[in-house]
């Protein structure tokens, strides 16, 4: 894992004396709320429906065990005794109090985290691939390049007051499970032709009001040059990016005034004008960066232990087997997905009694490394096949051991109007109903990708869902639009919308007459998304609107 | 006519809190007093304004209830869940029955802790 230097110790620790200083005039008057507000966003406080909300920062979605404790920790001193994990891969605790933030920022700091730029119109965190370092194939750790553009961009003088937020994530897969074409920035690491490690840029993706599959800008770029042409593309943002409007104001928009040709023509215009990035100095921090995530020492191994009479003897356990584990690149040894997603449960959400021992096993079979994911679960990386029966038995003990990785009920759903003051209906609730609706029958389903958002900002990136549910309000009523045939793999796509919404209580039913004509229409191992790409959206249409 | 009441969160702690009788600021919305007549809700809109620069609260506004004989109940479900706490967890949020002390008003020259 990535260590503290001197300047990120001294930075961390100078930002919270700087914020507790702030609070503290903050109140006792000397400083106004509209003064003080950007001051507490840009330290990842915000203002929601019952309090004050912390969202702290997990760079590129990696946590140590002690990380994980210290989160606990603070849920269980601070808050109400759990935490929520979010689609940036980061972490917010729901009932802050202002006067604690300052004591709660020094403990995060004990532990190298903090919680800037994870608001406010910067650079934010970069987020990556929950495998990464762990599955085969991969050009190289991403995580070491994710850790690269958190150095440049932390503190960037130019780009802390950008015309709108900023996202960037990166992936070293041809396999997308970071959904870089749906992020302002989306990398992918890759070789050329003749085999030098580079990167392929896309740019322009995102999701919200305008909904759009990024671009590729450059097919190919040397890693000495990333930064340097990551900062001219900011710079023509910067500079030309909307400031008039700010539901007009990514980069997105930007790229569809300008049209691809010309954005392209201005960034490489801009990066030929850029001589204070030395590619050479880029290329050896890399290498410095790189040896942080130096793979653990997995040794390769046929031994099993009993794994395969435990998985005949539970049934359990082989289900939990089959949809929650993926191949390691290490011979013997296995990804794990941690649900956070029970049936019936709020999705994202940990106690910190469950944090605690994630934490635990992470140190005991994982080689003290946790993930959180995207999709709002967690990912322990490097777990032995024979440590595999111990550790779903602990998992399942405290709850957390339900098999349902990629299927019907692993939804992603923002904290909707339970929690979120610019939500417009509940998100929590719909995923709730709908869970326990598709259960029984989600491993005959398949893979199908349900994603809520209690509002046209999209944090539960219903776009990109298979199902994906939009929570509005008709006439003060809570109303739901379904879109179908999202995805944000490497085969992106935005979902269409289907037609006339649903009231709050159709609409997990409406769902399961999708997933009824699903499996009426599927031929072979068709996925959801499959079939629907094959017959568009008729069939699913009449299903539910024929008879209404 | 309709019946609003004024809400914010507290600066310091962030909990929704409601302008109840003689300028103190309550949990509890039920306690909090009603406006019906123009001049009343900006006589309630003011006090907030004055709350707000003596930093005692923030984002203070006025909200719609259906006003009983106890009870202030919200027209808005996001309102009535300020005044309760989230539909997914009853064990959190005032419906809990966690309370916050009614300890602070505004007099207008200073914030006083009662
Ligand atoms: S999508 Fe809307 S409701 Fe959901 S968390 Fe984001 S801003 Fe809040």
């Amino acid at each position: 894992m990535y260590r503290y230097d001197n300047f990120d110790a001294r930075f961390v620790s100078e930002r919270t004396n700087q914020f507790r200083d702030q609070i503290a005039r903050r109140l006792k008057g000397e400083l106004s709320e509209e003064q003080f507000r950007p001051l507490r966003l840009m330290n990842g406080v915000y203002l929601q429906l019952h309090a004050y909300m912390l969202r702290i920062a997990i760079p590129y979605g990696t946590l140590s065990g002690a990380q994980m404790h210290k989160l606990a920790d603070i849920a269980d001193r601070f808050d109400r005794s759990y935490g929520h994990f979010t689609t940036r891969q980061n972490i917010q605790l729901n009932w802050m109090g202002l006067s604690n933030i300052p004591d709660i920022l020094e403990e995060l700091a004990s532990v190298e985290m903090h919680a800037i730029q994870t608001s406010g119109n910067c650079i934010r965190n970069v987020t990556t691939d929950p495998y990464a370092g762990a599955i085969a194939g991969e050009a190289e750790d991403p995580r070491a390049v994710a850790e690269l553009i958190r150095q440049w961009s932390s503190l960037h003088p130019e780009f802390s007051f950008l015309p709108r937020k900023f996202k960037v994530a990166i992936t070293a897969s041809e396999g997308d499970r970071a959904a870089i074409k749906v992020h302002d920035v989306g990398l992918q690491l890759c070789e050329n032709d003749a085999g030098e490690a580079g990167v392929r840029v896309w740019v322009g993706g995102g999701l919200g009001r305008t909904p759009l599959i990024a671009s590729v800008i450059r097919d190919w770029l040397p890693l000495g040059d990333l930064l340097g042409y990551l900062e001219a593309l900011m710079r023509v943002y910067n500079r030309h990016g909307r400031r008039d409007n700010k539901y007009k104001a990514r980069i997105k928009i930007l790229l569809q005034a300008l049209g691809l040709e010309e954005l392209t023509r201005q960034v490489d215009a801009e990066f030929a004008k850029i001589d204070h990035i030395d590619p050479d100095n880029v290329r050896s921090e890399l290498d410095r960066i790189r040896a942080f995530f130096a793979p653990p020492p997995l040794e390769e191994s046929a031994d099993e232990g009993t794994l395969q009479s435990d998985l005949a003897e539970n049934q359990a356990f082989a289900r939990w087997i089959q949809n929650n584990s993926v191949d390691h690149k290490v011979p013997g040894h296995t990804i794990v997905t941690i649900s956070l997603k029970p049936i019936g449960g709020i999705p994202g959400d940990a106690t910190s009694d469950q944090m605690h021992l994630i934490a635990n096993l992470a140190t005991l079979y994982s080689h003290d490394e946790i993930r959180t994911t995207h999709e709002q679960n967690i990912v322990l990386p490097h777990v032995r096949k024979a440590d595999l029966h111990h550790l779903y038995k602990a998992l399942a003990d405290a709850g957390l051991g339900t098999a349902n990785a990629g299927l019907a009920s692993d939804i992603i759903a923002c904290p909707g109007l339970d929690y979120c003051s610019l939500a417009t209906a509940r998100s929590i609730p719909v995923a709730q109903n709908i869970s326990k609706r598709l259960e029984a029958r989600e491993n005959d389903v398949g893979p199908l990708k349900i994603k809520i958002s209690g509002c046209i900002n999209a944090c539960g990136h219903h776009h990109v869902g298979h199902i994906g549910i939009l929570g509005l309000d008709k006439a003060g009523k809570e109303y739901y639009q379904i879109t179908l045939g999202g995805s944000g793999d490497e085969n992106a796509s935005i979902g269409e919308i289907l037609g006339p919404g649903f009231s709050y209580d159709k609409i997990d039913g409406a769902v399961e007459t999708l997933v009824d004509t699903y499996q009426s229409i599927r031929t072979g191992d068709e996925r959801f998304l499959d079939t629907y790409r094959r017959v568009g959206a008729d069939p699913f249409k009449e299903a539910l609107y024929a008879t209404a | 006519m309709t019946t609003h009441i004024l809400t914010a969160n507290h600066l310091a702690e962030g909990h929704v809190v409601f302008l109840g009788e003689n300028g103190i600021w309550v949990s509890n919305a039920n306690h909090a007093v009603r406006a019906s007549s123009p001049e009343d809700k900006t006589r309630l809109d003011q006090s907030g304004s004055a709350a707000k620069a003596a930093s005692l609260v923030i984002e203070p506004y006025l909200v719609e209830v259906e006003a009983n004989e106890n009870t202030n109940i919200p027209i808005k479900t996001r309102e009535r869940m300020r005044t309760l706490g989230p539909t997914v967890r009853l064990d959190l949020g005032y419906q809990s029955g966690t309370w916050k002390p009614d300890t602070y008003a505004y007099t207008g020259e200073e914030i006083v802790q009662i």
